[in-house]
């Protein structure tokens, strides 16, 4: 094989792989995209690109609070936070800070009850945009469940 | 020889203007396939050169 049909091969696999891997992350298309939290027990990661959860719940002790940071695409503006916790005596408290000093959300509700904190990002983004989410519990211990991000296109 | 090296050019050019569309319609969404492609364009027009380079000597 000489070397111009050898670049022509590997340029046809290259954008065969760049077709796939567009494919892949979904960011085409007109639907929402939920994510789901692989693994709650990671104090810090991004959301992986899954459909199919791994619940590995988290105990939040009485007024012990956890920080997750999460990075999403920037071809989001718009996201709707969903975090589940077993049944109990708790109140879960979610503040959420999307690095912009006007936009601080909080959200409580009691255990077992779904928390859900809508998020928007007015500022311009590079390749992504990131966003912190405080946990809390009150005085009683809570169970989180599970930990779900929708991504709203514009 | 000449018919490979227009195929390859067009392939790319075509790729990187579909990506490039792709962008403009929805800003983000395939920023790194863009900045791959153009990498990829870039490093394919310097082989292309090499080969010629190398058949001429």
């Amino acid at each position: 094989m000489n070397g111009s049909r050898l670049l022509l091969t590997v340029t046809i696999t290259f954008w065969m792989f760049i077709v796939v891997l567009i494919a892949r992350t979904q960011m085409i298309g007109t639907r929402s995209i939920t994510l789901h939290w692989h693994n709650l027990s990671q104090p810090t990661t991004t959301f992986h690109w899954t459909k199919t959860p791994e619940t590995r719940p988290v105990r939040l002790g009485a007024n012990e609070s956890r920080t997750f940071n999460i990075t999403v695409p920037r071809a989001f503006d718009r996201a709707l936070l969903l975090i589940t916790s077993t049944p109990g005596d708790g109140v879960v408290t979610a503040v959420v800070n999307t690095k912009n000093a006007s936009t601080l959300q909080t959200a409580t509700t009691t255990a077992g009850q779904v928390l859900t904190v809508p998020i928007t990002w007015q500022d311009t983004a590079v390749a992504t945009r990131s966003f912190s989410v405080r946990l809390s519990a009150a005085t009683a211990a809570i169970e989180l469940q599970t930990i779900s991000l929708t991504l709203v296109r514009p | 020889m000449k018919r490979l090296t227009d195929m390859t050019i067009a392939v790319n050019i075509g790729g990187l203007a579909i990506l490039a569309a792709l962008e403009s319609w929805r800003p983000g969404s395939v920023s790194a396939g863009v900045n791959s492609g153009y990498v990829w364009l870039v490093s394919t027009a310097l082989l292309l050169l090499v080969i010629k380079h190398s058949r001429t000597k």
